[in-house]
């Protein structure tokens, strides 16, 4: 564990210098991040400026889902997204071999080689809207802030899961670069109370694509309105797919062939 | 002169087809953010007739036109030349007696119209699907619009290049091309109609030149601006045009000058 937090450790400086050797883009990563993040507020703002609730949430609670997306978006971008997404240039290059090479847990390796700063310092944004949505609700017992906080863990658990399984199809098919996307997409619809989302659809994104875990869940238990069955679901269902994601990682390695290496 | 531009789009429309199922994937991306886009107003629009100006119907309608109109206008280059100029790749068509820039330009002709065909494609099933109360336009309305989606294309291409040329100056340009495309989004309108804005931040943004790449293009299929609006808007996005091309040229031509072929 302690060898892991060092080349953690490591990892992060050497990505941090590498980051910022270059100022205007980081800067300005940082301000496009920024740009669509405050647009987004801004609309949910705007549209309560006509209308009273949102699918039957108030400006406050509609709030929350949006902060809730934001903390566990940036925290799973931050943490393992970039290492993951970058897979796909290794494998057709071959440059893999040198994860497989190296002496650490390949999946460690892959996943979190990229430390992503950029996230990090959005995360400060992120929080403050957090803070001030929290504020919005003053009498909220510190059980609900700590099922919360559960739930979130829970979320980029999930998250970490789907990453696997998406970085795993490299070695059977090159082109995964929109899969990938498709699942920050799926991610962004949780910007917005997924009661927004009529049947089919709101079944899907809880069973098969479990975007509303991941984000509405925590947001809902927050508030209270959340049975307890759905937070042991959603408990289940992150080990299932942790346990899951890890055997098939591994089953997919077998299957890389090092081409161009 | 033409043939090898010709030739140029179908290679382009052959690598297009060559990885199918990244295509699906884009192609299902595109119906997800529909699908939010579309749920989100018809939810907002639960109760109220009108809201900011717009019925549901309306709402609907400017959701789905949206991106039709985005399938067209929004197709980036600036990573491919960007990554050109890094790599050193664009030596390769310095030598060469074809234009660069115009060579980018017949591509994504090549990837606008396979995404216009699909994006028409999904809105049909959408709409028999949805069965939306959908208005259509009047012909003048229908004729302005089309004639600013063809600028608000020509707008962009501009501004896309633009960001690509930037690689001369900073390694991929990654940050400044990802604002600008943070920008482009989410201020051109696609994903709500910029009339829900405050209004100084409304006015604004009307005036900058994201607003005429989907929101005015989209106010003329919807008739919503008097002639006076019409002459303005036009009169603004041919400006833009003018300055975004004239931007453009004098990035590529200072770029070459910087330009060292590392790698090329």
């Amino acid at each position: 564990m302690k060898k892991y937090l060092e080349v953690y450790k490591i990892l992060a400086i050497h990505n941090f210098s590498s980051l910022i050797s270059s100022r205007l883009d980081f800067w300005l990563l940082i301000t496009g991040k920024l740009i669509r993040m405050g647009l987004v507020l801004l609309m949910i703002a705007s549209i309560f400026n006509f209308v009273p609730v949102l699918a039957g949430y108030t400006r406050p609670q509609t709030l929350l889902f949006f902060a809730t997306f934001n903390i566990i978006d940036i925290l799973a971008q931050a943490i393992f997204f970039r290492g993951f997404w970058q897979i796909q240039t290794l494998v057709r290059s071959g440059d893999f071999d040198q994860i497989l090479r190296s002496p650490i847990n390949n999946l460690f390796l892959s996943g979190f080689r990229i430390v992503d700063w950029m996230d990090i310092f959005t995360l400060i944004p992120a929080a403050a809207v957090l803070a001030y949505t929290f504020s919005l609700f003053p009498s909220i017992h510190w059980w609900f802030f700590f099922l919360y906080g559960l739930l979130v863990l829970n979320g980029v658990l999930i998250a970490f899961a789907l990453n696997v399984f998406i970085a795993a199809l490299n070695f059977y098919t090159p082109e995964t670069e929109n899969a990938f996307l498709l699942y920050r997409d799926l991610m962004y619809t949780a910007r917005f109370p997924t009661e927004i989302f009529g049947e089919p659809l709101r079944l899907i994104f809880t069973l098969v694509l479990p975007i509303t875990v991941i984000v509405a869940f925590p947001a809902k238990a927050f508030l209270g309105i959340l049975d307890w069955k759905w937070i042991w679901f959603a408990f289940a269902l992150s080990s299932v797919l942790v346990f899951s994601s890890l055997k098939f990682w591994s089953a997919s390695l077998k299957h890389y062939s090092s081409a161009s290496s | 002169m033409l043939r090898k531009y010709r030739t140029v789009f179908k290679l382009s429309w052959q690598n297009v087809l060559q990885y199918r199922l990244n295509f699906l994937m884009g192609r299902v991306r595109n119906i997800i953010l529909l699908l939010t886009l579309y749920f989100l107003w018809t939810t907002v629009f639960v109760g109220p007739a009108k809201l900011f100006g717009f019925t549901q119907e309306q709402i609907v309608a400017y959701v789905l036109i949206g991106n039709l109109f985005y399938s067209l206008i929004f197709v980036h280059s600036d990573n491919d030349i960007a990554n050109a100029i890094a790599s050193g790749g664009l030596s390769l068509f310095l030598v060469r007696p074809i234009n660069y820039l115009f060579y980018w330009f017949v591509r994504r002709v090549a990837s606008r119209l396979m995404h216009l065909l699909m994006t028409v494609l999904e809105t049909g099933i959408f709409i028999l699907l949805v069965r939306p109360d959908l208005q259509f336009p009047t012909a003048p309305n229908l004729l302005l619009a089309l004639v600013s989606v063809v600028l608000a294309t020509a707008l962009f291409t501009f501004l896309d290049f633009s960001a690509g040329t930037l690689a001369f100056w900073t390694l991929r340009a990654y940050g400044p091309r990802f604002a600008l495309r943070m920008l482009m989004d989410f201020t051109s309108g696609r994903m709500f109609p910029l009339s829900i804005l405050p209004q100084t931040l409304f006015t604004v943004l009307n005036v900058l030149p994201f607003s005429f790449l989907i929101f005015f293009p989209l106010n003329l299929y919807q008739g919503r601006l008097d002639s006076l609006s019409v002459l303005c808007g036009f009169g603004l996005q041919i400006t833009w045009i003018g300055l975004s091309f004239l931007l453009m040229r004098e990035l590529w031509q200072q770029g070459l000058r910087r330009y060292e072929a590392v790698g090329g």
